[in-house]
């Protein structure tokens, strides 16, 4: 119950473009996605907020949780 | 509890047509609809009054029907999904949903398109962002909610046409 | 899941409802919406025995002024407050709060006496209602009594309603002229709960300088509270940003914050200042004088 699954007003607008590149292995040109996508972003996030930190506190986990961030703030303070 | 509770007689009308049975208290409305009038359009998401998936217009209002009983819709007119169409001609924003491709999976839209409908009979005229706030009953896991966001647009222009 | 069985009730008159409550007391709960009460049941935390539906009683549900201000009948709706023409013109912030609750569908069932009933520590209603020393009407078979808002909110969900009795009805008085207020939250992102909201009335004279200052703030602590210290902080000043800063540093004053999953004490007690000056900030901005 405190997960904070996305709401209607939580998201963007989104511009979608489209970047192609056919695959010469079958006549669509077609590739196969999937959900790759999803495996950068919680690394990405988490070296954003090492970055916004100071760089100075490694982040070693997600999920970046409030009371996580704030930890990090404090230890970033004394380091 | 020492003796059973008396099931009680419910009247529920669902999308015009009167459904009365005998059910227990705690039957929940999206029981009544889904099992007791047979209407599974209406859906079961999340058991924790959150998703929204499960929206009906009771007596106007769009409420979620897992947190309302059978009994407190005794003499209620319910509006489902399944009573949106008429004669096989699709209301504008299920048309909208179509138009804009504003479902995937197809798990919240029932749900979706009942809010839509209350929220287009308060706000005729509502800008992206008002739309995105009056969803905030409603939940989706596939679309990011853009193309949903779209069709109800889409309907609003439809519907102030006349 | 689905609730325990339980046996239902649909008094048609008030008298009836108030005579099941005598003979069952806490064998039985009041269902006004619902959205408190049903998904505890859902969940097995509750498991009344007999449930009490108050659909049929008539009159439990309305807004009506009155000389010092507004009646609201406790099975009003959070939409009827929140859409309610009376309630926009004579107080304003009612239907500010009522507006942050939850969602639509959820503002179509659940009701202000449910939810001060229910006195979830970080509903939005009772912030506002401490600032606004609210009266709360009881009724019982002996009678009906008023308990002001500062002596409701007892402890964890513990209010001063007893077994026997029904919330009825919550009375609110206009704040005098040259009041602003405002209501600010930081809302869960998951629950959509309050993890702190703050009310704020400030009230400013001819010259600008603070005449009365009332806030209340709930989701920190086990109950929803007034702010004394920034109340006393901002007595005679001039409602500036040094003057709300310095007040605003006083917001933990007098309140029971414990560490928990959610925030530290400590970073409950920074959320409390920041919001008090938020709250403020925009309170004064409403405010004449």
């Amino acid at each position: 119950m405190d997960y904070p699954l996305l709401h209607a007003a939580d998201m963007p607008e989104l511009e979608v473009e489209h970047f192609v590149s056919p695959t010469a292995e079958n006549p669509l040109g077609v590739r196969a996605v999937g959900e790759s996508g999803t495996i950068a972003p919680p690394a990405a996030l988490a070296a954003a907020v090492e970055d916004a930190i100071g760089g100075t506190v490694r982040v070693t986990r997600t999920p970046l949780t409030p009371p996580y961030v704030r930890a990090l703030l404090r230890a970033a303070a004394g380091a | 509890m020492t003796e059973r509770p008396a099931n009680l007689p419910v009247t529920i009308t669902i999308n015009g047509a009167v459904e009365t049975h005998d059910v227990e208290p705690r039957l929940l409305l999206v029981h009544f609809i889904r099992e007791t009038a047979g209407l599974t359009g209406t859906h079961v998401g999340c058991d924790t009054s959150q998703c929204g998936a499960c929206t009906v217009l009771l007596d106007g209002l769009a409420v979620k029907s897992c947190t309302v009983l059978a009994a407190q819709a005794d003499g209620a007119d319910i509006v489902t999904i399944e009573g949106l169409a008429k004669a096989g001609v699709l209301h504008p924003i299920q048309q909208g949903f179509r138009e804009k491709h504003g479902l995937q999976c197809g798990f919240c839209t029932p749900g979706m398109i009942m809010a839509a409908c209350q929220l287009l009979q308060r706000h005729p005229h509502p800008t992206r962002e008002q739309i995105r706030h009056q969803l905030d009953g409603n939940i989706c896991r596939c679309t990011g909610y853009h193309q949903i966001v779209d069709a109800i647009a889409w309907a609003a222009d439809v519907l102030a046409k006349g | 899941m689905y609730p325990a069985s339980f046996h239902y009730h649909a008094p048609t008159t008030l008298e009836a409802a108030l005579a099941l409550l005598a003979e069952l007391k806490d064998r039985a709960r009041p269902l006004a919406g619902g959205h408190s009460l049903l998904p505890m049941m859902k969940l097995r935390l509750a498991q009344p025995e007999h449930v009490i539906d108050l659909r049929k009683l008539p009159d439990l549900a309305g807004i009506r002024a009155t000389d010092a201000g507004l009646a609201i009948g406790a099975a009003t709706t959070h939409w009827q407050v929140e859409s309610s023409p009376l309630v926009a013109a004579t107080l304003p912030l009612l239907a500010e709060v009522a507006g942050v609750i939850a969602d639509p569908q959820v503002r179509n069932r659940g009701t202000i006496g449910g939810s001060l009933a229910h006195a979830d520590p970080a509903a939005d209603y009772p912030a506002s209602l401490l600032a606004l020393e609210a009266e709360l009407v009881c009724a019982s078979i002996k009678g009906r009594r008023v308990v002001k808002a500062g002596d409701w909110f007892q402890g964890l969900m513990t209010t001063a309603l007893e077994p026997d009795e029904l919330l009825v009805e919550i009375r609110v008085s206009r704040p005098p002229a040259g009041t602003g207020a405002a209501y600010v939250k930081f809302p869960h992102p998951a629950t959509r709960f309050a993890i702190v909201g703050v009310a704020a009335l400030v009230t400013r004279d001819g010259q600008g300088r603070c005449t009365r200052a009332r806030l209340g703030i709930t989701g920190v602590g086990p109950t929803a509270a007034r702010l004394p210290g920034v109340e006393a902080a901002l007595a005679g000043t001039a409602l500036d940003r040094a003057a709300i800063e310095a007040a605003a540093r006083r917001a933990a004053e007098g309140l029971d914050l414990q560490d928990d999953r959610q925030a530290t004490a400590t970073e409950k007690a920074a959320l409390a200042g920041v919001f008090a000056r938020r709250a403020l900030a925009a309170a004064v901005a409403r405010s004449g004088g």
